[in-house]
C-alpha cells in the first residue's frame, strides 16, 4: 500500500471543519485554495466563512437557538441561495424527501420525524449487529440538538436513512428509500476527494445499500472507496484516530477519546465489510441455473415439508 | 483487501464503554494473535471478536488467491505448515471467545437474542465455519499429503453441518419470534453466503444416509435464507439457487436405488476459486469416497448414485 501524496492530507486539513466550500482542482504541488460553492449546489443553512475561522466551541455545537427560516437567512452569504425564493428547494409537506438532490444541504431532522425512525432503524439492523460505528445515545442527541449540521453530516445521515428505510416495514418507506438513496448518492459524489470522517461512512453504507439492492459490482467499487479515503485519513495507526489537531471541531459532538474511537470504529467497519463481504460480491449465477430456478421455487412453495428421510 | 499487516490500532473497546464515552485503553490488533490474555481485557467487546475472526478469514482467502494465481508449486510441506498455523490460530480464536459465545447450542442462542448480541453472534459464528470451510476445500491436491484429503473433506462438512445447525434453531426463532424482535441477525449478507457454501459442502459427496439427515437442516434453513432475501438481493439469488440445489437432491433421492449407499454431485454452486482448487469436487470420485471412509464403496464399482447438476460457473476470484 503506497502512502498517500502528503497534498491529499492537506487537503483534507484544509476543508476542517465542513462549512458550504469547495476546493479547486488538485494538481499535485499546487497549495489549495478555498473558494465558495456554485450556486447551483444548494441553499446555505450554513455560513460560507473564511476557512481561517475553523474553531468551533461546543456551544456552538449543541446550539439550542431558534433556528427559523428567518434567523438563518440573516447568516446566508450573498453567494448562497434563499430557502424562501429558490423554487427547487419548494418542500412538499406531504412528502418531505421529495427533495431535489442537489438540496442535500437540508437538515433531514428539520424536514421529517421519520427521520428519527429510519436512524432507530439503522441502528438497530447495522450498527447494533456488525458495523458499530457510531454510538447511539450521543449521536442521536446531537441530531436532535444539533443545529448547525455540516454538509458531511447531512451526507452522513441520508444515507444511515437510506439504508434503515431498507428495513422499514411503513409503505412510504419504498419511496423514501429511492428518494433518500438519490441525495446520499448525490451527496457522497459531491464530496469526490475530499477525505472526511464522514465520507468513509458514508460510502461504506452505501457499499452495504448498494449491495442490498442488487449492484454487487457498485457495492465492490464503494468499499474500495471507502478503503481508499481510509487510508487517506490515516486511520488505520492510532496517529491517525488520535490526530489532535481538529479537537476544536467534534463530529457528531464526539470529543477527545470518543471520536477517536469513532474513527477507530470507522476503519474496522470497512476492514469487516471489506473482508467478510469480498467472496459473497463474486457470487454470480450460471445462466444454467436461471432457467430451472422458477421451478425449483414454485416447488418449493408447494412442497414446504418434504418429508425426506425416506 | 486489507492487509492485515497494515493495520496499526488499537481494538474497539465494549460497547457500553462508547455509548457512556467511557474509552478505556485497548491492546493492538497485531496483539490479538500473539499470546493476548483476552480474559484479562475486560475492555474488549463483541467486536473485538468479530475483528479477530475476520483477520483469519481474511489470511485464508488471500492465501487461496495466491494459491490460484502462483506459476510454480509450492514447496514440499508448504501447504501443510499454512494449515497447521490457521488451524492454531482458529483454535486460539475459539478458546478465549466467553463461555455463553462458543460452541453454540439452543440455550447460547437464545441467551444472544435476549440479551440483544444476536446479530454478532450470527455473524461470528457464520465467519468462524466459513473460514473452515474454505481453509479445508480450497486447495491443490497435489498439495496435500495423502491423508490430508480425508482429513479436510471431513472437516469442512463438520463445519458444515455446525453452522447449518445453527440456522436451523434461528429459523425456529424466527418463527415463534417478530421481525423486530431478530434485529440485527440481517445487517450483514454474509450469512446467506455462509448457509449457501455449508449446503454447497454437504450436498456434494457423501453416504445417503449423512444427506437424508443433512437436507433436513437445509430444508431449515432455506427458510432464514429467503428471509434475508427481503433484505439483501444477493440473498434472493442464493436462496433460488439453493432451491434448486435441494429439488435436485431430493429427486434423485426418491429416484435411487436400493443399492446405492453413497452419492457425488457432478458440478457446485459456490465455485469463486475454479474447480481445480476445490477438493470437495475435483479429485476422483474414489479418493474422495476413500478419504470419507467410504472407499469400499467406490472399489465395489456400484452403489454411487451421481447426481448431474446444471453446475454453476462462477467467474474466477480476482479475473
Amino acid at each position: 500500500m503506497t502512502k498517500p501524496s502528503p497534498h491529499f492530507v492537506d487537503m483534507g486539513r484544509a476543508r476542517k471543519p465542513q462549512h458550504l466550500t469547495m476546493l479547486e482542482p488538485t494538481v499535485p504541488g499546487k497549495p489549495c485554495s478555498i473558494v465558495p460553492f456554485a450556486s447551483s449546489v444548494g441553499p446555505a443553512d450554513c455560513d460560507v466563512e473564511p476557512l481561517k475561522r475553523q474553531k468551533r466551541d461546543l456551544d456552538q455545537v449543541h446550539d439550542r437557538s431558534d433556528t427559523t427560516l428567518a434567523t438563518r437567512q440573516t447568516r446566508r452569504s450573498s453567494n448562497a441561495l434563499s430557502l424562501t425564493t429558490n423554487p427547487i428547494l419548494a418542500l412538499d409537506k406531504t412528502y418531505p424527501f421529495g427533495l431535489a438532490a442537489a438540496n442535500w444541504a437540508i437538515d433531514p431532522h428539520q424536514i421529517s420525524p421519520l427521520t428519527m425512525e429510519y436512524l432507530d432503524l439503522y441502528f438497530a439492523h447495522i450498527n447494533h449487529a456488525t458495523f458499530s460505528m457510531l454510538p447511539k445515545g450521543p449521536f442521536l442527541r446531537w441530531v436532535r440538538e444539533c443545529r448547525n449540521k455540516t454538509l458531511d453530516d447531512k451526507m452522513v445521515l441520508y444515507t444511515l436513512m437510506a439504508i434503515g428505510c431498507r428495513f422499514s416495514a411503513r409503505k412510504e418507506s419504498i419511496s423514501d428509500g429511492e428518494r433518500l438513496l438519490q441525495i446520499a448518492r448525490y451527496s457522497e459524489q459531491s464530496s469526490f476527494g475530499r477525505f472526511t470522517l464522514q465520507l468513509v461512512q458514508a460510502r461504506l453504507m452505501m457499499s452495504l445499500l448498494t449491495f442490498s439492492l442488487g449492484d454487487s459490482s457498485g457495492a465492490w467499487d464503494y468499499c474500495g472507496a471507502a478503503l481508499r479515503a481510509v487510508y487517506g485519513l490515516h486511520y488505520n495507526s492510532e496517529d491517525g484516530v488520535t490526530d489532535q489537531a481538529w479537537l476544536d471541531y467534534c463530529e457528531y459532538g464526539l470529543h477527545g477519546t470518543a471520536l477517536a474511537e469513532c474513527k477507530r470504529r470507522t476503519f474496522w467497519s470497512v476492514y469487516v465489510m471489506d473482508v467478510s463481504d469480498s467472496v459473497p460480491l463474486l457470487f454470480d449465477l450460471n445462466p444454467s441455473y436461471l432457467a430451472d430456478i422458477p421451478t425449483a421455487v414454485r416447488w418449493l412453495l408447494l412442497s414446504p415439508h418434504i418429508d425426506v428421510v425416506q | 483487501m486489507l492487509s492485515n499487516e497494515d493495520c496499526f490500532l488499537r481494538l474497539p473497546c465494549r460497547e457500553d464503554l462508547y455509548e457512556s464515552q467511557e474509552i478505556p485503553e485497548t491492546p493492538y490488533f497485531a496483539m490479538a494473535g500473539q499470546g493476548l490474555n483476552w480474559q484479562e481485557h475486560a475492555t474488549l467487546g463483541n467486536m473485538a471478536h468479530l475483528i479477530a475472526i475476520a483477520s483469519a478469514w481474511s489470511d485464508v482467502l488471500q492465501s487461496i488467491y495466491r494459491t490460484k494465481h502462483r506459476a510454480i508449486h509450492a514447496e514440499h510441506d508448504a501447504y501443510e505448515v499454512f494449515y497447521g498455523e490457521r488451524q492454531r490460530q482458529l483454535q486460539a480464536f475459539t478458546n478465549r471467545l466467553p463461555t455463553h459465545w462458543f460452541p453454540s447450542n439452543t440455550p447460547k442462542i437464545e441467551r444472544a437474542l435476549q440479551s440483544g448480541y444476536l446479530g454478532s453472534f450470527i455473524c461470528l459464528h457464520a465467519l468462524y465455519h466459513t473460514t473452515q470451510m474454505k481453509l479445508n476445500r480450497h486447495a491443490l491436491q497435489d498439495d496435500l499429503k495423502e491423508k490430508s484429503l480425508g482429513r479436510n473433506l471431513r472437516v469442512a462438512q463438520f463445519h458444515a453441518r455446525e453452522l447449518l445447525k445453527i440456522t436451523q434453531t434461528m429459523s425456529e426463532l424466527q418463527r415463534a419470534q417478530s421481525v423486530s424482535e431478530l434485529a440485527g441477525i440481517f445487517s450483514t449478507p454474509f450469512l446467506g453466503y455462509s448457509i449457501l457454501s455449508a449446503v454447497d459442502t454437504l450436498t456434494s459427496i457423501g453416504s445417503l444416509v449423512d444427506l437424508k439427515s443433512d437436507l433436513l437442516l437445509v430444508q431449515s434453513s432455506l427458510g432464514l435464507v429467503e428471509e434475508l432475501g427481503k433484505y439483501w438481493a444477493g440473498a434472493q439469488e442464493q436462496f433460488e439457487v439453493m432451491a434448486v440445489r435441494f429439488r435436485e437432491m431430493t429427486t434423485a433421492l426418491q429416484t435411487a436405488s436400493v443399492e446405492d449407499i453413497v452419492f457425488c454431485t457432478t458440478e457446485p454452486m459456490d465455485d469463486p476459486f475454479g474447480k481445480e482448487l476445490d477438493l470437495l469436487f475435483s479429485p476422483p470420485v474414489e479418493d474422495r469416497l476413500r478419504g470419507l471412509g467410504l472407499g469400499m464403496e467406490a472399489r465395489r464399482g456400484k452403489g454411487v448414485l451421481s447426481i448431474k447438476t446444471p453446475g454453476l460457473g462462477i467467474r474466477d476470484y480476482g479475473s
